[in-house]
């Protein structure tokens, strides 16, 4: 099998030319090859592995526990100096801890003969393009969004070559997690990704980046310190390392040796997809550069996060464990999606939804039974396109206005109509009905209403107040970029800056947003399905005729606006003024109304946030509070 | 009974309008009778939108016609979809797309009224759904469907079933027919302190499509409460009746709330009334199948 090996050796190997390079044209150029070429390689392994799958094979290198525990002191050792050279002493304990449990764990498992180092199946594959091809384009968009960067943030050191290695190398260590069956192979690429996103956070250099770079570095130590020793208990109470050998015992009459196992490692999986109450690493993050951000949110860290969880799924399923992690999955839905609400910093509305669709991920895996796994699975595929389509438009959007604010972005469509057309793309998949969010959100309501346990009226209920608050901040947001205060003023005055890399990266993100909508009966039909029947013996797919009918609504609610736009075009009536109480003043660039004395008042409306009601410091405390409760209660469980 | 579906979703685009007038009509005539009133004719409000359809076109912006309109459009689809027998869970979420063009064609014009009108109704949308869901799921759990005719033939009486969620459900229908207490977003009358909120900018036939959409909307609205009491012609009958006239009576007695009070208080309806009422049958149905 060298093609997976060639899928996740290429991106580092582009990653390592780049950091020779010096002069900034060849680089991108590298960029932009590296991006592609990596993209179309990982669309080639699903082409020609789709057939027979699962895959299982064993890599050849000699003495790999060696080059594992080589792998994890090497990192250990470089947290270590970062940490010194920050005097951060948490750090730099955690990495002595993580060191020392690799030595004792190489001591442990070293001796057990593996059956299965690497297993592909279709989880895999749609993990392997979502990293490629979601991760390519966002690195092509960084090609041209770090130029911009650069200049407007004057007082960031250029270090552009270790930016873009260390994407790369991001992406490489993606796909070697997703393809391990091994765990101790899925540790060392799980901790690879740590560093990695320790690396871009911290990019900006300043204090707030340091410290939201060790809180997420610290946190997510953390979090491979519980998965390390979850393996080395799994190794003494069933003699295996391997996810399908665990998986087999959850099947087995032994089922219980495993809950501590499960528990730790689905542990690591909490923090890596920012579960409460780890969510303040993922909120600390956005203060990287919009690459970055994107990067994390989309089709990387957060996604091996509930990757794993969902690779557990059938271990959890029934099990206290699975209950525990679904109910901080849903309470993080709920807190996320509320705290959405009051945000005013686009990055930061952002962030608080991938919180919250995350936390609907995790709550279907911790539930695990072979419905809610197609559920986690769509809304692992529609988020990690739409997101990474909304970061980086955001990212364009704040270019051309100078800020984050989405206040500052009413009126968008005038200034930015293409950034525009992107994020009413991007936000309407993420909450409208016929898009690809809400029909997993519609399936999961299905799901649980089949599912016969005590949870699901609880589960369907808070799904039911969940999906409802996004409305309020992705609808209100829509509105204000759509608002025209003036009919005739010039349009697209903002664009000029944007870069074509940006542009080529949005408008492929989305058309692929709304392909993933259109053609996700087949996903589910050829991927899917088969998937959920080889590992639960029963495979799950909405009913077909839903289906067509959101696939069909898709088609209209893309053509109807549009066609109707374009009539319209052409009609010329006469425009009147806003209603103004009769005091409406024309003529001038923005809406205004005469006030006292005949003087012109301008118009100014600003969005709702609602602090009182969702403010994000009250939720978070509250979120954190019954959360770490929850955790409490689960390594009580396992471990006592 | 298969195969009927497609006819009644085709009459339901002819028709519907005629039957969402007549209730509009109904609706005007029995509160101005409340109120000691003679009253409007029956036929009124179909004379109000014929005249508005004869005034001039005057968006006020290019945006505006083609929000409006398609909100029109996807209001009817919402309703074909639902005569048609498709899931009416899906089909909530349908509606709110209807919605969210209204809302979108509010913000668009930039100006106050309108914009405050829009937020306002976000809101609404937001107080109202949970209930509506939680509705929809209760329905399911008595006719173990979410087809409209397998619910409607459906021989156990819902209402008895589920009278706390029948009583959140009408909670929530009054702000979706935009009835007071919670006309807070638009209503048809413009000497609210928001003039007309969400429509405040919409004329002539553009304000003409708001209200045949909203014909066809409460065509819908009305069968869906019409489910809860689908068990026998009689209980059909005195239940959707009861309901229209309990809406308007609600609709003359009370006075606008805040935004705060009809959030808050949707909310706890949809919590007490409605899971309150979901939880207890849930576990009771779990062990008959």
């Amino acid at each position: 099998m060298t093609l997976p090996l060639i899928v996740a050796v290429t991106p580092p190997l582009f990653g390592l030319l780049v950091l020779l390079m010096r002069e900034d044209w060849l680089r991108r150029f590298t960029v932009i090859t590296g991006a592609v070429i990596q993209a179309g390689l990982a669309i080639l392994l699903a082409v020609t592995m789709a057939s027979d799958l699962p895959e299982r094979f064993m890599t050849t290198l000699p003495s790999l526990d060696s080059w594992i525990l080589g792998g994890e002191l090497a990192m250990a050792a470089f947290i270590a100096v970062a940490s010194v050279a920050k005097r951060r002493i948490l750090p730099l304990g955690l990495a002595i801890v993580q060191a020392a449990l690799a030595v004792v764990g190489e001591r442990w498992t070293g001796g057990i003969e593996t059956q299965t180092h690497f297993v592909i199946d279709q989880v895999t594959l749609l993990l392997v393009l979502i990293v490629g091809v979601v991760g390519g384009l966002i690195l092509i968009y960084a090609a041209g969004y770090m130029k911009t960067y650069h200049e407007e943030h004057t007082k960031v050191r250029d270090r552009r070559r270790l930016f873009s290695f260390t994407m790369f190398a991001f992406l490489g260590a993606m796909y070697g997690l997703v393809m391990s069956n091994d765990l101790r192979l899925m540790l060392l690429f799980w901790e690879m990704t740590t560093l990695a996103s320790f690396i871009l956070i911290g990019y900006g250099g300043d204090e707030e980046a340091d410290k939201s770079a060790f809180l997420a570095l610290n946190l997510n130590l953390l979090g491979g310190i519980a998965f390390s020793v979850g393996i080395v208990l799994l190794a003494a109470r069933t003699g295996t390392v391997e996810l399908d050998g665990l998986l087999a015992v959850a099947q087995g009459p032994q089922a219980a040796l495993i809950a501590a196992p499960v528990a730790l490692i689905a542990l690591a999986g909490l923090v890596k997809s920012a579960q409460l109450p780890f969510t303040p690493w993922l909120l600390g993050a956005m203060v990287a550069p919009t690459p970055v951000s994107a990067l994390l949110h989309s089709s990387t860290m957060v996604k091996a996060g509930v990757f794993l969880l969902i690779r557990l799924a059938p271990a959890m399923t029934g099990t206290t464990v699975g209950y525990l992690v679904s109910f901080i999955g849903i309470l993080t839905f709920i807190v996320g999606a509320f705290a959405a609400v009051s945000r005013r910093n686009a990055k930061r509305v952002l962030a608080w939804s991938t919180v919250s669709n995350l936390g609907l991920i995790v709550t279907c895996a911790g539930i695990g039974t072979y419905e809610l796994v197609w559920v986690a699975l769509f809304l692992v595929l529609f988020h990690a396109v739409a997101k990474a389509l909304l970061f980086i438009s955001v990212g364009t959007a704040s270019t051309g206005t100078g800020s984050l604010d989405i206040e500052s972005m009413g009126g968008l469509i005038t200034s930015m109509p293409r950034v525009t057309l992107f994020l009413i793309v991007g936000i309407s998949c993420m909450f409208v009905a016929p898009f690809g969010m809400l029909v997993s959100k519609w399936a999961a309501m299905e799901a649980f209403m089949n599912l016969n346990s005590l949870v699901s009226p609880f589960m369907i209920a808070f799904l039911a107040f969940g999906s409802s608050t996004t409305v309020l901040f992705w609808a209100k947001w829509m509105g204000l970029l759509i608002r025209t205060s003036d009919p005739n003023a010039p349009i697209g005055l903002l664009e000029d800056k944007i870069t074509g890399y940006e542009f080529t990266a949005e408008t492929m993100l989305m058309i692929l947003a709304v392909a993933t909508c259109v053609f996700y009966p087949l996903v589910s039909k050829f991927a899917f399905e088969p998937y959920l029947l080889d590992t639960y013996g029963k495979a799950f797919g909405l009913d077909r005729n839903n289906m067509m009918v959101t696939v069909l609504m898709v088609g209209m609610t893309i053509l109807v606006p549009s066609l109707l736009i374009f009539i319209s075009r052409r009609r010329k009536d006469k425009l009147s003024t806003p209603y103004m109480s009769g005091r409406v003043m024309t003529g001038g660039p923005a809406l205004a109304f005469k006030g006292a004395k005949g003087a012109e008042l301008k118009v100014a409306t600003r969005a709702y946030y609602l602090e009182n009601y969702f403010g994000e410091e009250k939720l978070l405390k509250l979120g954190i509070a019954i959360s770490v409760l929850l955790i409490l209660i689960i390594l009580g469980t396992v471990l006592i | 009974m298969k195969g009927i579906e497609i006819y009644i979703a085709i009459a339901y685009v002819i028709l519907g309008p005629i039957v969402g007038g007549l209730i509009d009509g109904l609706d005007r005539l029995i509160t101005a009778r409340m109120q000691g009133r003679v009253g409007p004719p029956l036929l009124q409000p179909f004379y109000d939108v014929r005249k508005l359809f004869t005034r001039r076109i005057a968006p006020v912006n290019r945006l505006q016609i083609p929000l409006v309109a398609s909100h029109l459009v996807f209001a009817i689809l919402t309703g074909v979809l639902f005569f048609y027998g498709s899931d009416i869970l899906l089909i909530i979420f349908v509606l709110t797309l209807a919605s969210i063009f209204l809302v979108l064609a509010a913000y668009s014009t930039g100006s106050p009224y309108s914009t405050i009108g829009a937020d306002r109704e976000l809101l609404l949308m937001t107080a109202y759904e949970p209930m509506i869901i939680i509705a929809l799921v209760g329905l399911y759990g008595v006719a173990k469907s979410f087809n409209f005719y397998q619910i409607l033939a459906s021989t156990m009486p819902a209402y008895l079933y589920l009278p706390g969620i029948y009583l959140g459900l009408v909670y929530v229908l009054m702000m979706k027919l935009r009835k007071s207490p919670f006309d807070l977003s638009t209503s048809h009358h413009a000497h609210q302190e928001l003039v007309m909120g969400l429509t405040s900018d919409m004329g002539g036939p553009i304000l003409g499509m708001v209200e045949l959409a909203h014909w066809y909307e409460s065509v819908y609205l009305f069968a869906l409460v019409l489910l809860f009491f689908s068990s026998s012609w009689i209980s059909a009958v005195i239940g959707v009746a009861f309901t229209f006239f309990l809406i308007i009576l609600i609709d003359n007695v009370t006075a606008r709330v805040k935004w705060e009070v009809a959030l808050a208080f949707a909310w706890i309806v949809a919590l007490v009334l409605g899971a309150g009422n979901l939880i207890p049958f849930y576990l009771i149905s779990r062990g008959t199948p």
